[in-house]
């Protein structure tokens, strides 16, 4: 029974992250050794030093993962790194809330590089602030952010169901009031996490002490889909990392709405309000059935060709990943980007599978290659003295 | 059932569906009702667009035949009243028409935010609470309206009397980049037409958005000050702000590759697009259509010309027979 849920989860999620499989683009994706001849811009020997202990990690049932478990989320502030809650806005008005993260020596005199980091699909950024604080251990700042609806971050319009009557008018462009509202929670929608991701970079933009010419972002999973399309949307981010995930090149065009998708999106309309299914893997709740809808707006694989060839995206796949089948997204996407001249790789963890890089070797390994992406392509902090 | 609401059942349906909704919670009617002429039926409804309880204007023939639908894309800040009178002419040709009013405008409501800090946690999905919020009106986002186009598609198939196979989207102005952008996101809409239109994109190749110095320092000022306006004068700043951001970077010109390769569209222009305006953007979204567009010199009766158009893509019972 167990694995009978477990694997309709599965399903779920690799609808989430795009239609892998299915895409036509699929067959011609190129094999490991045709993109081995692209340049490395980081090196991967880190791998090789860690040998043992991945393999391990592969192996040895304590180290198993069907989801992240608390165990892998918790860390200490590395040496010097300091961190305090932060709010920021998006969409006319929405709180949303970040975690920085500063550098050990931290001066707003000097310009530092920074980062947004993004949680993955119906998660927590509790689950990967320790990605924050390594990457302040290597000289950013650093932002794990919640999105709209989830965690510490507040619920936005989409979210707001008002049960009272609304009597506003256009002679009135804001009116403030005690109303009844119904608040939902756990919003899957990654035109929103699009959004969370910008509001971010913008934040992080008008910090002191930041460099607004170095903007770099880490994503994981689903997040990691949601980057690809925050890249092609946005030129400010100049490196990303995009964490267990890749994308697959597709051809855009108008979707179709029928059947039970086409019935949900009547009651939606009808009621405010369609069918619930669970998500997330870490962290599961009930989401709108929509999400499978929506979320095809903002699918990256159409849009890969928009994305800046000055910006860097590295891939951290995870070979036997077996939710979207291994690093095949990684190597289709980052070969899309060098054959249009971009700076890009894709770095493989051997033998661990999608939710193993968060802890022990794997997240040491990790975060490590990410910095270095990071540090390759945005520097370290400028003397502004 | 769905298929028999009236308007005043809307609400008595909605309260049937969830719990705690209030009594009477209709949107306010738009001040001046338009008068349909003999034949063709106007009144209010409303659905919902993503949470926001929307409101239109829907115009509909005599008769019990199966009938296609239009809906009608205002301009970028009009009403549902400025298309009015295609409503009740294309009803009076044989198609149901909605138009419709955008969320934050119009009859529709206002776009809510949170006023003062809730507790809520991620395992109460759903929760209800008497709490500050702040309404906002006259915030025009197009993305934001291109969903409410779509929802309103979604709203028309559900009625009664009409062909759900055969909505067609005609908007005017943006309104007329709004029918591009839902063709190109929603294969269910095969037939557009956009009159006079707006189609911001053209002659460039879609890239991301590389914001100037004052765009980005406005949106770097959002972000970290950017909790919901209050007061009259900070709320008609923040919409004039938003709103030029948000159109900056709205582009459906780019979304034109992505209709159909059975869909039609008309782009009905005036006679300077006739002269060979290569700056107009009808004439270069017809050049990317090709055999999906038709660029059409707008004569004096623009109306007839779009509903000419229409006939020919989607006949209905008392059309073109």
């Amino acid at each position: 029974m167990q694995s009978v849920v477990s694997l309709s989860a599965l399903c779920r999620f690799a609808v989430a992250l795009s239609s892998l499989c299915l895409s036509p683009a699929f067959a011609q994706v190129p094999s490991g050794q045709d993109r081995s001849r692209a340049p490395a811009f980081i090196s991967e020997a880190i791998l090789s030093e860690m040998a043992s202990e991945l393999a391990d990690q592969a192996v040895n049932p304590q180290w198993k993962r069907e989801a992240t478990i608390p165990e892998d989320w918790g860390y200490s502030l590395p040496q010097g790194v300091t961190s305090r809650q932060t709010s920021f806005f998006v969409d006319g008005g929405v709180r949303l809330q970040g975690r920085l993260f500063l550098p050990a020596g931290f001066d707003a005199a000097d310009r530092y590089p920074a980062l947004v980091v993004g949680h993955g699909i119906n998660a927590l950024a509790i689950g990967i602030e320790k990605y924050a604080a390594a990457f302040a251990a290597r000289g950013f700042v650093a932002m794990s952010i919640d999105y709209q609806s989830y965690g510490f971050s507040d619920s936005g319009a989409d979210e707001l169901f008002l049960l009272d009557p609304d009597r506003t008018s256009d002679e009135d462009p804001v009116v403030t009031e005690r109303r009844r509202v119904r608040i939902k929670r756990t919003n899957l929608n990654n035109v929103e996490e699009v959004k969370a991701f910008r509001a971010a970079v913008s934040y992080l933009q008008g910090e002191p002490g930041v460099d607004a010419e170095r903007i770099g972002a880490w994503a994981t999973s689903n997040g990691g889909t949601v980057l690809a399309t925050v890249l092609a949307t946005d030129a400010r981010i100049k490196a990303a990392v995009i964490h267990v995930n890749g994308v697959m090149p597709s051809k855009g065009g108008a979707r179709d709405l029928s059947g039970e998708a086409l019935a949900d999106a009547v009651r939606r309309v009808r009621t405010g309000q369609g069918a619930e299914t669970s998500a997330g893997f870490s962290f599961k709740t009930q989401v709108d059935l929509w999400y499978r809808t929506r979320n095809r707006d903002a699918a990256p694989g159409p849009l890969l060709d928009r994305i800046p060839t000055t910006t860097a995206v590295l891939f951290l796949a995870a070979e036997k990943d077996e939710l979207i089948g291994g690093n095949r997204s990684a190597l289709a996407g980052s070969a899309a980007l060098t054959a249009r001249g971009a700076p890009s790789q894709v770095v493989t963890f051997p033998g661990l599978t999608h939710f193993q890089p968060y802890s022990g070797a794997g997240f040491r390994a990790g975060s490590t290659l990410a910095g270095d992406w990071f540090v390759r392509f945005l520097g370290q902090k400028e003397d502004g003295r | 059932m769905i298929f028999l609401l009236r308007p005043g059942l809307i609400g008595l349906i909605v309260c049937s569906l969830l719990s705690g909704c209030a009594t009477g919670s209709q949107s306010t009617p738009p001040t001046a009702p338009p008068v349909a002429p003999a034949g063709v039926e106007a009144r209010e409804v409303s659905w919902y667009s993503e949470q926001v309880r929307v409101s239109g204007t829907l115009y509909r023939p005599e008769g019990e035949a199966l009938r296609p639908g239009v809906i009608l894309a205002p301009d970028r800040s009009a009403s549902a009243q400025s298309v009015a009178a295609w409503g009740m002419r294309l009803a009076a040709e044989g198609f149901v028409a909605l138009a419709i009013d955008y969320r934050g405008s119009g009859a529709s409501g206002a776009r809510i935010y949170l006023g003062e800090r809730v507790d809520v946690y991620d395992a109460m999905r759903f929760s209800e609470h008497d709490v500050e919020i702040v309404l906002r009106r006259g915030r025009h986002d197009p993305e934001a309206q291109v969903q409410d186009l779509r929802n309103a598609v979604t709203f028309l198939q559900s009625e009664r009397g009409v062909d759900p196979s055969r909505i067609a989207v005609m908007g005017e102005g943006l309104g007329g980049g709004h029918v591009v952008s839902v063709m190109g996101l929603d294969a269910r809409v095969k037939v557009g037409v956009a009159l006079d239109p707006d189609i911001p994109g053209a002659g460039e190749a879609p890239h991301a958005f590389a914001p100037a110095p004052s765009s980005q320092a406005a949106m770097i000022r959002l972000a970290r000050e950017g909790a919901p306006p209050r007061s009259r004068r900070e709320a008609q700043e923040r919409n004039t702000l938003e709103n030029a951001l948000l159109l900056e970077e709205y582009r459906p010109f780019w979304r034109l590759p992505d209709i159909p390769a059975d869909a039609h569209l008309a782009l009905i222009a005036g006679a300077e697009v006739a002269a060979g305006d290569e700056t107009s953007d009808a004439r270069a979204s017809a050049a990317v259509l090709g055999a999906r567009g038709v660029l059409i010199e707008a004569g004096e009766d623009r109306l007839a010309q779009a509903i000419s158009f229409l006939k020919t893509h989607q006949p209905g019972p008392d059309i073109g027979q």
